[in-house]
């Protein structure tokens, strides 16, 4: 007689909610720094659709994965793999969004022909503020994830 | 409920305990999505090789788009199906269904960044209506290859050799 699997508590969707919100309090902050690149409303829409999943879902996905797979590890080790994630993430974004030189450097090519226009009187947010809600967010994450008991291994056949 | 019952994939040993379910499909369109803009970035690449620097088209295709938004899907993928059985004919449906919209959705967000913003590495700009079906059609075959691997046996093997299942 098959013993059902004993369930346990996933941190996914946590991982994901406080990552997601991380970044929906950074856009709120900061959206005309952030936001600036964006043409009409439609436009700005979809660039923050576009940084919830790619600096929001994304992130915390990948900090989710890195919980499961140190279960072995030490919380410290997994918090600064998944910071380093973040972080590279957020400075990635951030120099795109807020920097013109960058940006223009990223889009180099003989394929451009529209300038990268820098907004007059846009406040342009540091990277540190903006780092500060997503660290936050995947120190949670780790810290419920070490808090959960460790299950034996049951595997379904 | 239904635990005891699985089928399909949840067959495969440590394909699918409830602990792994979250990371296996996270994992799954990762690899799926990295798989797709692989292939999108030798198709800029060939047409429009002149389209911005080597090095940020790589980051924007394999790391932001690919890792990034694979991740993402799969992110939102789980929170759709965590209440599926896995195998199930419901699981099936729901997994590539929310794969290839979340695809789709991620599509029309790069869309909006390459001709909008003014990336054009893909040339949305020089030819947008094959930037437009290479990208849906993306979308819903990354949906269906999700769904496969997550829930039917061959595919959770396939998975497990890889290594992407443990």
């Amino acid at each position: 007689m098959s013993v059902p699997p004993r369930t346990r508590r996933t941190t996914a969707p946590t991982a994901f909610t406080l990552s997601a919100a991380a970044v929906l309090l950074n856009l709120a902050l900061w959206h005309a720094s952030l936001l600036s690149a964006a043409h009409g409303t439609a436009g700005t829409a979809l660039l923050t659709l576009w940084l919830l999943m790619v600096w929001g879902f994304a992130p915390g996905a990948l900090t989710h994965l890195l919980v499961e797979k140190g279960a072995r590890s030490t919380p410290f080790r997994t918090t600064a793999m998944a910071l380093a994630c973040s972080w590279v993430i957020s400075a990635l974004l951030h120099a795109f969004l807020t920097d013109p030189d960058f940006r223009a450097q990223a889009m180099n090519g003989p394929g451009h022909h529209h300038p990268v226009p820098r907004l007059p009187g846009v406040p342009t947010v540091g990277l540190a503020p903006l780092l500060v809600p997503v660290s936050y967010a995947v120190v949670f994450t780790v810290i419920l994830g070490a808090r959960r008991p460790r299950p034996e291994r049951e595997t379904v056949r | 409920m239904g635990m005891t019952e699985l089928s399909g994939a949840a067959r495969s040993p440590g394909a699918f305990t409830p602990e792994t379910r979250a990371a296996n499909t996270i994992k799954v369109f990762v690899l799926t999505g990295f798989v797709g803009e692989a292939s999108f970035l030798v198709l800029g690449l060939v047409l429009f090789p002149d389209h911005g620097p080597l090095l940020w088209r790589l980051v924007w295709t394999l790391g932001l788009c690919g890792i990034g938004m694979g991740a993402a899907v799969g992110a939102l993928t789980y929170l759709a199906t965590a209440g599926l059985a896995p195998g199930s004919r419901a699981s099936y449906a729901a997994t590539a269904v929310s794969g290839a919209l979340l695809f789709a959705v991620c599509q029309t967000l790069c869309w909006s960044l390459d001709h909008n913003v003014g990336l054009n590495y893909w040339g949305s700009r020089d030819m947008p209506a094959l930037f437009l079906a290479k990208g849906y059609a993306g979308a819903v075959a990354g949906g269906l290859l999700g769904s496969f691997h997550l829930n039917s046996p061959k595919g959770a093997a396939l998975m497990s050799r890889l290594g992407v299942f443990r």
